[in-house]
């Protein structure tokens, strides 16, 4: 699909020459040029269907042809010497009746529409030049359905234009969001009321021209586009590291949308990124600093005596006493000063023992010559895929949206071969049936790709370790078992042949198993099937939390949780540990709190939200969370990208600072036994004063400047504007509190302004706030800022990719222990909704959990005398876990699944662990 | 000299034609009618699209016909009005507060031209002066008004579509029923 990308042809557009990307469809190839030409059905990402007839234009046969005719511009492929007309008096016409059919049913009902404002088609109709309504009839009205807590339902508004199924089922997958009814009474929902199953279901909210689709916790508390203060964000939840912008209205994020990056996200995010906002607003959040000296009650103080509290810690035990717990949940500045506090010896990251050996190990292959990580956007054009160990729909659902694209490869080479150009989404699907490229899905549970896998195997966490080996010995022409069954070395030969003719191979794994040697064996198959396939070895990891990499890249492998609970069991010398927006006490079991209590004199948290840590803590420091702040996450493909603040908060400092500022005490207070780290930090004032020290950390952060551009950064010698120049009620939001209007806060940690004063024009491409182009209210309005339509942003997409070159070495295999008669092996169940402590805080989310249960095959349940349903209780350690049964013949015998869930009594981190099971005695009824 | 003298006798009569006139114009005005009103035993005349303070006004059901769009806020020049959305469990849009700051407002009349409910109009009460300018700032219990105001029969939720309590989809004007979904006939 990409052969023809950089060959360029020539066409003449209201008598202008210009040259355009061969292949493409005129449609957008006229955007590409900056014009404006109405369109409903066509999306870049999902291709051309021409059925809303909205993008009519006239094309001539040559110079001397007057009349022309008139074609679809989504429809037509771009030819050299190409004559259209796109302001010809019929093309114009045409699309004008064209929108006044459409508007002729649609509801008068703006004022009372979500889209409102951002509308894609009040967008069309003006730029169509439809402006008076000639209708008197009665209008078409539906039935709403109710679909769940996120997307809100108003079919009266919907044109037919069919982008809500087409991204539904063709683009995500999903099966309960159909087209019912017929002729001019087709309706877009479901069967019948109920929530929509897919991951993706709150990108219809921006896949919708209109408002049928609208987001229902925005819809709550809503406010208009252009009141809305946005910043552009990046999503915390997990390792994909999707582009966001964020909207805030009076101290309250508002809502979530998609921002355009042309190598991650691209047009769609899941609905645990856009809806995983709503804990920064909870009335739960720590405001104040909370500190409890010995043998007294709580008191809440400021920064400043916090500061001076904490110092005296530090004085008091001696700063290589003080331990600290960094984060993968928070930036790598915060986790930076946390370690330049204490010292590289004395920080600790927040990870088990072998999720810390597998985090570090995907480190290494990423820093690899001969491996490749591909970007979302690059993985779309893999042609044949094998998943190890991870249930990616749960762990990083875009890269699995990203895989279902590939899927499609083959069909799209297929059509390609008899004429069929890849955008004309209809027709390449009619010809590929049901023919997909190639996906292998190797997991412990039920996999949610089954629908597009060609192969779908379940298997135990080492057996999928030495499926991988036994796969690579096999395409470099060798036979080793590895222990495998027959059974399962013949689908090992079934992978292979389904491989054999793949031109791009690619390999995901994760470590969501924590399985260290799986790591490598995902790295050892990668090699092998490049080689097979004469073709760069690609290799992409999933990871466990959104900086999980940053992490790693300031953290020795061997100084994790199990590690820090040693050191402070053994330590002779009371100790002060520092835990940096971690539930800590989650990790561990209620008998290893009591042994590390007594030797931890202090605990100080660093956190948003309270959890059973901050409640045992001496010390509590509130931090602004990801929206109220700047910071760098670097994602699973080792990408580093900013995100920044979308509103100030009214008491909160970014952790970092509060550390600065404990730094400022150390250095004046102690300045003998300051460190070199401690000294730097003390130095910086500003967000970018940090940036400048994580930039010299090392060859990996060389490039870290690039990253997004500095506070300095102007336009005109102006500042980018977070408000839209239609903010409204500046000088009466707050007139109840006192009339006079206050000052707007002034942002010294970014280019970004709290104000709407500055230059919307061409902001860099990783400081647009929200997309908005004269006449284009809406997402659409992305094409503007888009060097190519779909391509990169103009001026290159932001972020930087990190890693580079180093060297490895094979592990050898560890293989859990055989769980023998009464225990199974725990494995962890990825879900998407409550396994990342933020986003499950979200109502929202919250309500669409399914229940917790276990999973387990029914020769193993049959073997406890278990039904489905049945109660049982799950131990490991000291942790028990009472939870239904659910049966499934897919999971293999000797493994019990346990959902995921952040607050379980046992935690994710501790398996795959043998655990302990018993039934539960019957409830009598 | 003798020009002299003419130009000084010219100077003496244009001070006294100058005082003179003055004096006699004023004193003519001592019978002449009062063009100022004994405002505020007097009111002035003010014509029907005077625009002085805003209201906001009820549909004739008298429900709040304010639905909290927004666009009265983006309509405003000075920024001087403030609102917030919410629904109620019917569906019905409404401001949670909304807030005009009259010390910032200069009466353009924006923000009833924006509004599409007709819901926010400018009325002919100008007596706004207040001792405190903190008091010039109105909440929505002050501006919301018992009445239709200027368009007594417009009722923005029988022409939107929207269901909304206890009109069915359907029940507004020019609107047909719900499209059965199951029926093929033509």
């Amino acid at each position: 699909m990409n052969a023809d990308t950089q060959a360029l042809v020539t066409i003449k557009v209201d008598n202008q020459d210009y040259k355009v990307k061969a292949g493409s469809n005129l449609l957008e190839a006229c955007l590409g040029l900056a014009k404006d030409l109405p369109y409903f059905c066509w999306h870049p990402a999902m291709g051309s269907v021409g059925s809303c007839r909205q993008c009519a234009v006239q094309v001539f046969a040559d110079q001397d042809d007057t009349r022309g005719r008139m074609v679809m511009a989504c429809m037509t492929p771009v030819s050299e010497g190409l004559i259209v007309s796109l302001e010809h008096q019929q093309a114009k016409q045409f699309r004008q009746q064209c929108i006044e059919v459409t508007m002729a049913n649609h509801p008068h009902d703006c004022p009372v529409c979500e889209e409102g404002g951002e509308c894609h088609l009040q967008d069309m109709t003006l730029q169509s030049g439809h402006s008076l309504r000639r209708y008197k009839g009665a209008k078409k009205t539906y039935n709403n359905q109710n679909l769940g807590p996120c997307v809100g339902h108003e079919m009266n508004r919907c044109i037919s234009c069919y982008r809500c199924v087409r991204f539904y089922q063709d683009y995500a997958g999903g099966d309960d969001l159909v087209t019912l009814g017929s002729r001019e009474n087709v309706y877009f929902g479901r069967h019948e009321d109920g929530c929509l199953d897919s991951y993706f279901s709150g990108n219809l909210v921006e896949v919708c021209p209109t408002g049928v689709f609208y987001d229902k916790p925005f819809s709550d508390s809503y406010n208009r586009k252009w009141d809305l203060q946005s910043a552009p964000s990046i999503c915390g939840h997990c390792s994909v590291g999707c582009n966001m912008s964020v909207g805030s209205r009076q101290g309250k994020v508002k809502r979530v949308t998609n921002r355009y990056h042309g190598q991650v996200n691209g047009y769609f995010l899941c609905d645990r990124g856009r809806y995983g906002y709503s804990y920064s607003n909870s009335d739960q959040r720590l405001q104040q600093c909370q500190v409890t000296p010995a043998n007294s009650a709580m008191v809440t103080t400021d920064y400043a005596a916090t500061v001076d509290y904490v110092g005296q810690i530090f004085t008091e035990l001696g700063a290589q006493n003080v331990l600290a717990l960094g984060s993968p949940n928070a930036s790598l500045e915060d986790n930076f000063a946390l370690r330049s506090l204490v010292g590289k010896d004395n920080f600790y990251g927040a990870v088990s023992s072998n999720q810390s050996l597998a985090q570090s190990r995907v480190t290494q292959h990423l820093q690899r010559k001969d491996i490749y990580t591909p970007s979302l956007k690059q993985i779309e054009q893999a042609d044949g895929i094998i998943i190890l160990g991870e249930d990616l729909l749960n762990s990083a659902p875009r890269m699995a949206l990203s895989v279902r694209q590939a899927s499609g490869n083959l069909g799209r080479e297929q059509a390609a071969e008899v004429g069929i150009a890849s955008w004309q989404d209809e027709s390449v699907r009619i010809h590929a049936q049901n023919r997909r490229s190639p996906i292998i899905c190797v997991t412990c549970g039920g996999s949610e790709l089954a629908d597009i896998s060609a192969l779908s195997l379940q298997l135990t966490p080492a057996q999928i370790t030495s499926f991988a080996l036994a796969l690579a010995s096999h395409l470099a022409g060798q036979t080793a078992s590895h222990g495998l069954s027959a059974e399962v070395m013949q689908q090992v030969q079934q992978a292979a042949e389904l491989l054999a003719g793949v031109k791009q191979p690619l390999v995901i794994s994760g470590t969501s198993t924590n399985q260290p040697a799986l790591i490598d064996a995902a790295a050892e198959l990668s090699l092998s099937l490049g080689t097979a396939t004469h073709s760069r070895a690609w290799l992409s990891y999933s990871l466990s939390a959104s900086n999980s990499m940053g992490l790693s890249l300031l953290q020795d492998e061997a100084q994790h949780l199990g590690q820090l609970q040693a050191r402070i069991s053994s330590s002779q010398e009371p100790l002060a540990l520092m835990v940096l927006q971690t539930d800590w006490h989650a990790f561990l079991d209620p008998a290893e709190i009591a042994s590390v209590q007594p030797k931890l004199q202090h605990l100080i948290v660093l956190d948003q939200l309270p959890n059973n840590t901050s409640r045992a803590a001496d010390v509590v420091i509130p931090c602004a969370s990801i929206h109220e702040s700047e910071g760098t996450l670097v994602n699973h493909e080792g990408r580093a990208q900013r995100y920044f603040a979308a509103y100030e908060p009214a008491n909160l400092q970014p952790a970092w600072r509060s550390m600065a500022y404990l730094a400022r005490w150390l250095t004046a207070q102690q300045p003998d036994v300051c460190t070199y780290g401690q000294q730097a930090l003390a130095q910086c004032q500003q967000f970018d004063d940090i940036s400048q020290l994580v930039g010299q950390l090392g060859p990996v952060f060389s490039r870290w400047q690039e990253v997004a551009p500095t506070a300095d950064f102007r336009i005109a010698g102006m500042k980018i504007p977070r408000q839209s120049h239609r903010y409204s009620g500046r000088t009466s939001i707050y007139a109840h509190i006192n009339v006079s209007e206050r000052k707007q806060p002034v942002d010294q940690d970014s280019a970004l302004a709290y104000t709407m004063e500055g230059s919307p024009v061409n902001p860099a491409a990783a400081l647009i706030p929200q997309v908005w182009s004269p006449g284009w209210n809406s997402n659409e309005a992305i094409n503007k800022f888009q060097a190519e339509i779909d391509g990169p942003l103009k001026g290159g997409d932001p972020g930087i990719r990190l890693l580079g070159d180093g060297d490895w070495q094979l592990l050898p295999l560890t293989n859990p222990p055989a769980p023998d008669k009464e225990a199974l092996l725990g494995v962890s169940q990825s879900r998407l909704f409550d396994n990342e402590p933020l986003s499950a805080m979200a109502s929202a989310l919250r309500q669409r959990c399914p229940p917790a249960m276990a999973g387990m095959h029914p020769d193993t349940a049959s073997q406890w005398g278990l039904q489905p349903g049945d109660q049982v209780s799950v131990g490991l350690g000291d942790s028990q876990w009472q939870l239904a049964v659910t049966l499934d013949g897919a999971i293999p015998p000797q493994i019990i699944l346990l959902p995921a869930q952040w607050h379980a009594p046992i935690h994710t981190s501790r398996l795959p662990a043998v655990v302990t099971v018993k039934p539960c005695p019957q409830e009598a009824t | 000299m003798l020009q002299r003298v003419l130009h000084i006798s010219y100077l003496i009569w244009d001070y006294l034609y100058s005082n003179l006139l003055t004096l006699w114009t004023v004193a003519s005005h001592t019978f002449s009618k009062a063009d100022t009103v004994e405002y505020p035993d007097q009111m002035p005349y003010l014509a029907p699209r005077f625009r002085g303070r805003i209201v906001l006004t009820r549909d004739p059901s008298g429900e709040e016909r304010c639905v909290a769009c927004n666009l009265c806020a983006s309509a405003c020049p000075t920024d001087c009005i403030a609102l917030q959305k919410t629904e109620d469990e019917t569906g019905r849009w409404s401001a949670e507060y909304f807030r005009i700051n009259f010390s910032r407002c200069v009466f353009c009349g924006l923000c009833e031209e924006a509004c599409p409910t007709y819901a926010i109009q400018l009325t002919q009460d100008f007596e706004l002066a207040e001792y405190q300018r903190q008091n010039l700032v109105y909440e929505k219990h002050h501006l919301l008004i018992d009445g239709p105001g200027k368009h007594p029969d417009y009722s923005f939720y029988e022409l939107s579509g929207k269901a909304v309590s206890g009109r069915a989809k359907g029940a507004g004007k020019l609107e047909a029923p719900p499209v059965d979904v199951k029926s093929l006939l033509p």
